[in-house]
């Protein structure tokens, strides 16, 4: 624990550590406070919040830590073994993310590297991306980010690699037809982020099934930009809940339920014997030394009620809470304002007024041009 | 009987399992230098890894020596071997600077002054001590005064490439990456010398995890 702890002081200047605002300083402790299987976790989570208060450096070594374990291979792993045995929870495992997180967090790491104007490694990462949700069971959701495709695409469009570029954006359209795609003079792009991150419950007996269900307590659906005074709609590109809910079964699930057959079975076999034992406790008397086979019994009946009793079947339902629920984004020549007005707007189609805000165009030195938006602070999340 | 033996066996392997425990590594582990050469054994993932960038480099410099056009002028060529024209296509993160920045330097010392090497990207800091020079700010310093930088005979360009599949049956990933580099003469646009390494990885993660 206090390695951990220490290689995040050690990776941290001092100055951005003693600075940071309390809901972050408090995420950043909870990385080496927690189990140290919930690390990822509470880097991911900690980094969106600190990309959400502007910290970008703080996110960028957050997400580089998150990325590190979450690329590693886990082969011959003593801890992942672990997860997989009869008398651990999954939630044991070191936390990974589900596919459409482990996808989320390339995402942010590359719209960290296209603020640096560092368009090739924000290209890698959202391929890396999309690579992540290529693990999906059920075939036809298989690789279909489409999130991911439009960004890695924007990036050869702005490095002007137009051979890749159009290449992406054809299969862009596949997932998403009518997709207006980007002019050769559009350089700026916004990105905005409404709703709130799906979340995972544990469903079926004794918690063995995972399901999804959406984020809470949100009703904006559409985003529109005010720029130049030209009102401006953005386009969902993306839903969150839809690439969490619709990968289809995980290899893991037939363990679980391998456990719940067991526990199942070995239920069984305790109700049985202990039905014998009982029987044999009240005869032992009778029967004298043969007294001693039931006994036997008995302590069989112990045995498979105790391991029932520690078999462990439950799924893992940690998940990234502060994730959104869906991304928009729009892409447009560089305006002559750099001030943006950002507005939410419901089901309906009106304006929610509390969320709108005024963003910042942020260009780098070659001209190209980002602004990213959230609807919610990255602290306004539900609780499993 | 035979309910009674598979009752047996059915104990036997509930009490073994019951005296397995996790391995217990809450101690951590002691910082310890790895050769850069090998693969480590703690981390390992599909992407570009810091033997690759060692075994590139080393055979791109001994290749490169080899090559008469590029190690055999008299006088010695003027090159640039930065990051400025080496692009990353590929889906691995990595910061270009450390193929360069290993190349140049390893070249630089076994070259022995059969190439000379330009520091293109820090033309900017040069020009402005040049005018400080120039203007009276500073003196002229001790070596000598020229009427201009160093122009360049040849540039390294290069390209970072990769293909990735994933057998969605067995979460197997695997990714092909072909790293070309390229010397172009400046004057004439010809490339006078290309090298081309490749690798392929290939990797399982833990069921757990698929």
């Amino acid at each position: 624990m206090r390695r951990y702890l220490f290689a995040l002081l050690l990776a941290l200047p001092a100055a951005v550590m003693a600075s940071l605002p309390p809901s972050l300083d408090q995420a950043v402790q909870r990385i080496s406070a927690d189990d140290a299987n919930n690390r990822v976790l509470n880097q991911l989570q900690a980094a969106t919040l600190a990309l959400d208060l502007g910290n970008r450096e703080l996110a960028g070594e957050l997400f580089d830590a998150a990325l590190a374990t979450i690329t590693s291979v886990y082969a011959d792993s003593e801890q992942a073994a672990r997860a997989r045995s009869l008398w651990y929870d999954e939630g044991a495992k070191d936390f990974k993310g589900e596919p459409y997180e482990r996808a989320m967090a390339f995402y942010y790491r590359g719209l960290l590297d296209m603020y640096a104007g560092d368009y090739e490694n924000a290209r890698a990462s959202f391929k890396s991306g999309l690579l992540q949700d290529a693990f999906a069971e059920e075939e036809q959701h298989r690789a279909d980010f489409a999130l991911l495709m439009f960004l890695e695409a924007w990036s050869s469009h702005v490095l002007g690699a137009r051979g890749l570029a159009d290449e992406r954006f054809e299969e862009l359209l596949t997932f998403r037809p009518g997709f207006r795609l980007p002019e050769a003079n559009h350089r700026l792009l916004v990105m905005v982020e409404t709703g709130k991150a799906p979340r995972k419950l544990q469903d079926g007996i004794g918690g063995n099934v995972l399901v999804y269900r959406p984020g809470r307590r949100f009703r904006e659906e559409a985003v529109r930009i005010r720029v130049d005074g030209k009102a401006l709609d953005l386009t969902p590109i993306e839903s969150i809940f839809w690439q969490a809910s619709s990968r289809g079964g995980r290899p893991i699930d037939s363990i679980l339920e391998g456990q719940v057959q067991f526990k199942q079975t070995t239920q069984s076999v305790s109700a049985d014997v202990s039905g014998v034992a009982a029987h044999a406790t009240m005869l032992s008397p009778a029967f004298g030394a043969a007294g001693g086979v039931f006994a036997g019994v008995a302590a069989v009946a112990g045995v498979a009620t105790l391991a029932t009793s520690r078999v462990k079947a439950r799924a893992d339902h940690r998940f990234w809470n502060n994730l959104p629920d869906k991304v928009h984004v729009l892409t447009m020549p560089m305006p002559a304002s750099r001030e943006v007005q950002v507005e939410f707007l419901d089901a309906s189609g009106a304006v929610i007024n509390e969320l709108t805000q005024t963003a910042r165009i942020e260009v780098d030195a070659a001209g190209r041009g980002v602004l990213w938006a959230r609807a919610r602070r990255a602290t306004d999340v539900d609780r499993p | 009987m035979k309910g009674i033996r598979s009752l047996a066996v059915c104990s036997a392997v509930l009490l073994s399992a019951c005296t397995s425990t996790g391995v217990n590594n809450t101690a951590g582990r002691a910082t310890v230098y790895e050769d850069v050469r090998t693969s480590s054994p703690i981390v390992q993932g599909v992407g570009i890894e810091s033997q690759d960038i060692v075994a590139m480099t080393d055979r791109m410099m001994r290749d490169m020596l080899s090559n008469q056009l590029l190690a055999g002028r008299t006088p010695a060529p003027r090159v640039i071997v930065d990051s400025q024209y080496f692009t990353n296509e590929s889906s691995s993160r990595i910061n270009k600077n450390m193929i360069t920045d290993r190349l140049r330097i390893e070249l630089q010392r076994a070259a022995q002054g059969r190439m000379v090497f330009i520091g293109r990207e820090y033309s900017g800091m040069v020009e402005a001590e040049r005018e400080l020079k120039r203007t009276g700010v500073t003196d002229a310093g001790t070596i000598r005064s020229t009427r201009a930088t160093a122009g360049a005979d040849f540039r390294l360009v290069g390209r970072i490439t990769s293909a990735d599949a994933v057998d969605s049956s067995t979460a197997t990933a695997s990714r092909y990456q072909q790293i070309s580099f390229e010397m172009i003469d400046l004057e004439y646009g010809t490339i006078v010398w290309s090298g081309l390494y490749e690798f392929k990885k290939t990797a399982q993660d833990d069921i757990i995890y698929r």
